[in-house]
């Protein structure tokens, strides 16, 4: 008051230039993006494989001049059927219901059998990294890395247990050089959020990453067909704004915190059965869908949309029911697109009036009617908001009787990748590429991690 | 605190938020459809069995044009006019004499017609004739599909071998430069891709466009990529890009026998193909390994760089800053600056069996991935078209 009375033209001057900055603020928020190219402040990596086969680098970098934390989550997105008839003790490996139907154990020649029900777990495993100013690093997933400083450089990691060339903590069993079944492996996802050295989130923009999903060794001098085939891809980069969070441990990707996720992906493909052009390979496809929204506290289940064009203009779309991490084989999507087409574009939307499994199994799942629960469970899509109906299972509001004002349908956004892999006659090889944005997001999402930084029990 | 104190503080504050504003509205995305899409890395060699494999979609409900251009960078024999990467590519049998290895840029244009959401897609070795459009208009079946026809696309088949690059415009179909327009009526529907695919290893290494978003347009000749945000017509190109690699000769930590061998491609954004003259930008290598330790190098991009990182500041790779006995560590980030002009580019990361002895080497998996923008151009790129 007392600069108002001494100069008003500088008083109005600083409140331009304070509306000024507050705008600056404004667009810096309004302008987040989730994107591959551009560091951010939570990094995902949508496919992340070490299940005795393949194997994945995880390439993390700090492009700021200072100390950052990361506080990362690794989801396991492999389930157990829940029975083993065989005497073997067969463990069979499942993402859904459906996986664990009609199955044909190794070297059964009899009718196939159902093995019970898919028990997905959802195991989440968090760990922290510290990048110094600048600093790059990496790590293999099947074995982590250790800070150790005692341990040798460039050893062999069957003769060290662990060193930098075999860095880390163990997931699976699998092991270098070695074609180890799938024996509790890992195919999921990694997010690494960063944070301030307390483990508060921080919204600061400074990491970005790369993954590498390699073909385990077969052997061989000269290696064996299909050694070290890799498929890259760019992790997905969340982009923030501001000094902290409303919730230290809850990032909001609401447009303001961090950016939103977008309400419709976009993919471009192979034709999954169709020749490779150049090579005459045979191609199959996977497309592996993340939920934006994360609960470490329980499951995200999310329906995806998915409506693919052809070279013809021939569209067809279908319903993919999600939970957690969700990775679709080219056969399971079924495509019925012209045979003759070779290139595809999908767009993957967010469901409206889908919902999630409730009871049953698998609980937790995106659905869109009750049969996409294991026919044991109900397929909740929402719940009624208002009036005497408040809690009642609904579709859309009018199911929900006099006074309500809302069917809440539960969902969530969710980001892509497409992996085309090759084969014919040897092993082949693969090439993995994120989605892109197509429709800008509406809806919030949130991500919320467990622990805190620095971890109570590190993971080396 | 004094009134001036005050007035600094905010106007930093001020300035800060607006310059922060301005680096997050501009960059080239590889996340969104746009108006311009660069492919920087094109490379086809019947001989190594290499053929890359192009990706071009439609992601709107109405017919798109785009105006492509194809950059040759090969270079040449003065004698006999073959590709070379060296002199000794020239010799003349039946004198014994050499020729010089020339390097040279050629400009090859083309339009594409795409119907309403229509993917396309192409080999660079073949490109697309009349009779293999998707949707080929003909007297007979003059509607072949909803959304439009193909109609007038021709894809030329590039060099063998090839290296060198795409980019493509949205563009009008009678004028062939992009509409004039202004704000949310620019349209930005292109999206592609690119993998490069090996016949011998069945693996492809495949990269996303970098695509630039028009935010204005005079319809004009001369493509304004960044600068004053008055008459910016495409979003920005990246004055520094930053690849995380692994070291060349670094061993791979899951095969534990298998050695990095990585390739790195630049281009420049201004181009003009007008004029058919280029405008090289130096390229600033700032290189850290795991142990915060920097090197740096520079090189010149003429028109095109496509170099095996090792041999991007020296010919002998083992003395490399981006080898592994001088970085010392498996992977590495490298800080790219475009001194002179923005740049786009790519990174493949190969496996080798010998990196050090290519005659005696296996190439054993390819991977593509972009490289990220960190700091966008403070000056224009003008891309002129003829």
């Amino acid at each position: 008051m007392r600069l108002l009375e001494r100069n008003p033209r500088l008083t109005g001057t600083i409140m331009g230039l304070a509306v000024l900055a507050l705008v600056g603020a404004q667009a810096q928020a309004q302008d987040l993006e989730i994107t591959s190219t551009e560091p951010g402040s939570i990094v995902l990596y949508p496919k992340v494989i070490s299940d005795g086969t393949r194997d994945t680098i995880i390439s993390l970098t700090n492009t700021s001049n200072m100390v950052v934390y990361a506080h990362c989550v690794y989801t396991n997105g492999i389930g157990q059927c829940s029975a083993s008839p065989d005497p073997a003790n067969q463990i069979y490996y499942c993402n859904t219901f459906d996986d664990c139907q009609g199955v044909t154990p190794p070297g059964s020649t009899g009718p196939p059998i159902d093995v019970g029900t898919c028990n997905l777990l959802w195991q989440a495993i968090d760990f922290d990294v510290t990048l110094t100013a600048q600093q790059p690093t990496f790590w293999r997933v099947s074995t982590g890395r250790v800070q150790d400083p005692a341990l040798q450089f460039g050893v062999d990691c069957a003769a060290s247990g662990n060193s930098q060339i075999c860095p880390g903590f163990f997931i699976g069993d699998s092991i270098a050089g070695s074609n180890v079944p799938g024996q509790n492996g890992f195919r999921g996802e990694l997010r690494c959020y960063q944070v301030m050295e307390d483990g508060d989130l921080l919204p600061a923009d400074a990491l970005k990453g790369e993954a590498f999903i390699e073909s385990l060794a077969l052997g061989g001098d000269p290696p064996a067909p299909g050694n070290g085939r890799i498929s890259g891809y760019n992790s997905i980069n969340v982009e923030g704004f501001g000094e902290g969070t409303a919730d230290p441990a809850v990032a909001s990707l609401d447009g303001t915190e961090y950016a939103r996720c977008p309400d419709a992906v976009g993919l471009d493909y192979l034709h999954p059965g169709v020749p490779e052009p150049s090579t005459g390979a045979d191609v199959d496809v996977e497309l592996t869908f993340i939920p934006c929204t994360a609960n470490q506290d329980g499951q995200t289940g999310f329906s995806v949309q998915l409506f693919t064009f052809d070279e013809f203009e021939t569209r067809q779309s279908q319903g993919i029911p999600a939970v957690c991490w969700s990775n679709v084989n080219g056969d399971s999507l079924n495509l019925t697109a012209n045979p003759t087409t070779t290139y595809l574009r999908s767009e993957a939307q967010q469901t409206l009036g889908s919902g999630n499994c409730q009871g049953g199994n698998p609980t937790g799942f995106g659905c869109f009617a009750d049969s996409d629960c294991g026919g044991e469970g109900i397929c909740n899509n929402g719940s009624c908001q208002g009036g005497d109906s408040t809690g009642r299972v609904c579709t859309n509001v009018t199911q929900c009787g006099p006074g309500a004002t809302a069917c809440n349908i539960p969902g969530t956004s969710f980001l892509a990748l497409v992996e085309t892999i090759y084969s014919g006659g040897t092993p082949g090889g693969s090439n993995a590429d994120v989605g892109y944005e197509l429709v800008p997001g509406t809806t919030d999402d949130s991500m919320g991690f467990i622990g805190n930084f620095p971890d109570p029990n590190p993971v080396p | 605190m004094s009134s001036k104190t005050t007035i600094a503080i905010i106007a930093s504050a001020a300035a800060g938020s607006l310059m922060i504003a301005s680096v997050a509205t501009a960059a080239p995305t590889h996340d969104k459809p746009a108006g311009l899409v660069i492919y920087p890395k094109i490379q086809v060699s019947s001989a190594d069995g290499l053929d890359t494999r192009m990706h071009l979609s439609n992601t709107s409900g109405l017919p798109q044009m785009a105006h492509c251009f194809y950059v040759n960078a090969n270079s040449h024999c003065t004698n006999n006019g073959n590709v070379c990467d060296t002199f000794l590519d020239c010799e003349d049998t039946a004198s014994g004499t050499f020729g010089s290895c020339e390097a040279g840029w050629i400009e090859t244009n083309f339009d594409i017609f795409l119907t309403a959401e229509q993917p396309i897609g192409w080999l660079a070795s073949e490109g697309l004739s009349v009779n293999d459009l998707p949707c080929r208009a003909t007297f007979q079946n003059p509607n072949p599909c909803i959304g439009g026809d193909n109609n007038g696309t021709r894809i030329p088949p590039v060099e063998d071998p090839f290296i060198g690059e795409l980019k493509c415009i949205q563009a009008d179909s009678v004028t062939r430069l992009p509409v004039a327009c202004d704000g949310d009526n620019c349209r930005n529907d292109l999206t592609g891709k690119a993998v490069i695919m090996s016949s011998s290893l069945l693996d492809g290494a495949s990269y996303p466009a970098a695509g630039l978003r028009q935010v204005r347009n005079d319809g004009g000749n001369d493509l304004q990529v960044g600068g004053d945000s008055g008459s910016v017509e495409y979003e920005n190109c990246a004055e520094v890009l930053v690849m995380d690699f692994v070291y060349d000769g670094a061993t791979d930590p899951i095969s534990g026998t298998l050695q990095g061998q990585s390739q790195l491609t630049l281009v420049p954004c201004t181009q003009d193909f007008r004029g058919q003259t280029t405008d090289a930008v130096t390229a600033q290598f700032l290189v850290y390994n795991e142990f915060e330790q920097r090197l740096s190098t520079s090189r010149r991009v003429e028109c095109l760089l496509d170099s095996q990182i090792s041999l991007i500041d020296t010919s002998q790779p083992n003395r490399s800053i981006f080898s592994f006995p001088i970085g010392g560590t498996i992977t590495g980030q490298a800080r790219i600056r475009g001194v002179g002009g923005g740049l786009a580019g790519v990174a493949v990361l190969g496996l080798a069996t010998n990196w050090l002895d290519p005659d005696n080497d296996t190439r054993q998996g390819l991977a593509g991935y972009a490289l990220d923008s960190v700091v966008d151009t403070s000056t224009p790129d003008i891309i002129s078209l003829p």
